[in-house]
């Protein structure tokens, strides 16, 4: 997993952070703390971009969600703490609130194996997307 | 039914499931998979391997080995292993996903990707220590939808 970094403007600051690789397991952890690193330097608004991204499963979905917390300024789950950070991932989407600091720049087939993983877990309406760049950055 | 592909690891850790999952593309594709049946594959041994290692076997090096087989239209991918017994399809989400994954005992997204992307899924305890999952897929997933 390659992790680039740019910043943008749109109404508001914006950091886009690159994904290039297979965002799984083995990987994951290390978006998250590329984030937090990120946060901790002054960004406040997050696009990740997903659009190189060739694998996404459930541990990708669990670093997106962890990305979006910290964004809000919400505690992340505790990673280690066994399927926590998926049941929290449930419990975002049913609350139904919206994040106002992450949104996700994909490709734009819909059939491409990162946007299925999205739209059967409803990901893509928890944390809002675009497909093209000067959208997403616009949308801040 | 033809000889299976196999892919035997002998100590799995999380490292070596981009070799998991680019064994059952090109395996499944080689099969007759189309790409939608063959991507949903490789979903299923991700999130099944994942779980092994890391809940199965806690992060330590473990056995896996992936057979895939097809027949009568339909591939089959057998996931064995030496972890402790686990049946994910006991932990088979409702169908009204969004309402209950947060109160669900134990799986969460991973479960639900694993039960959405195989047609169906068997389970059978090896004993006291291993699992023996077999998932199967019809290989022509657009023609079907397309068919409804």
């Amino acid at each position: 997993m390659n992790l680039t970094v740019d910043q943008a403007q749109g109404r508001a600051p914006v950091t886009i952070l690159r994904l290039d690789g297979d965002l799984d397991a083995a990987t994951y952890e290390q978006v998250i703390d590329r984030a937090r690193e990120l946060y901790s330097s002054g960004s406040r608004n997050i696009v990740l971009d997903l659009r190189a991204v060739s694998y996404m499963g459930s541990s990708g979905l669990v670093a997106l969600h962890a990305v979006a917390l910290l964004f809000e300024g919400e505690q992340v789950p505790d990673l280690d703490s066994g399927w926590e950070a998926h049941h929290a991932i449930g419990r975002s989407i049913q609350s139904g609130k919206a994040l106002k600091h992450t949104r996700l720049l994909v490709v734009e087939d819909v059939s491409a194996s990162v946007r299925r993983v999205l739209a059967r877990t409803g990901l893509d309406r928890l944390i809002p997307f675009e497909t093209e760049e000067a959208a997403v950055v616009g949308g801040f | 039914m033809a000889t299976p592909l196999v892919l035997s690891l002998e100590a799995a850790t999380l490292a070596d499931l981009g070799r998991i999952r680019r064994f059952v593309l090109e395996g499944a594709t080689t099969l007759g998979a189309d790409p939608i049946a063959a991507d949903d594959l490789v979903i299923a041994v991700d999130e099944a391997a994942t779980n092994v290692i890391r809940y199965g076997y806690r992060d330590q090096p473990g056995p896996i080995r992936v057979e895939l087989s097809a027949g009568d239209g339909e591939l089959r991918m057998r996931l064995v292993d030496e972890a402790p017994p686990f049946d994910p399809t006991a932990a088979r989400p409702a169908p009204n996903f969004d309402l209950d994954i947060g109160e669900r005992p134990f799986g969460g997204m991973g479960i639900h990707l694993m039960h959405t992307a195989a047609d169906r899924l068997v389970h059978t305890a090896r004993g006291a220590a291993g699992n023996d999952l077999t998932f199967f897929k019809v290989l022509k997933q657009q023609e079907r939808s397309v068919s409804g």
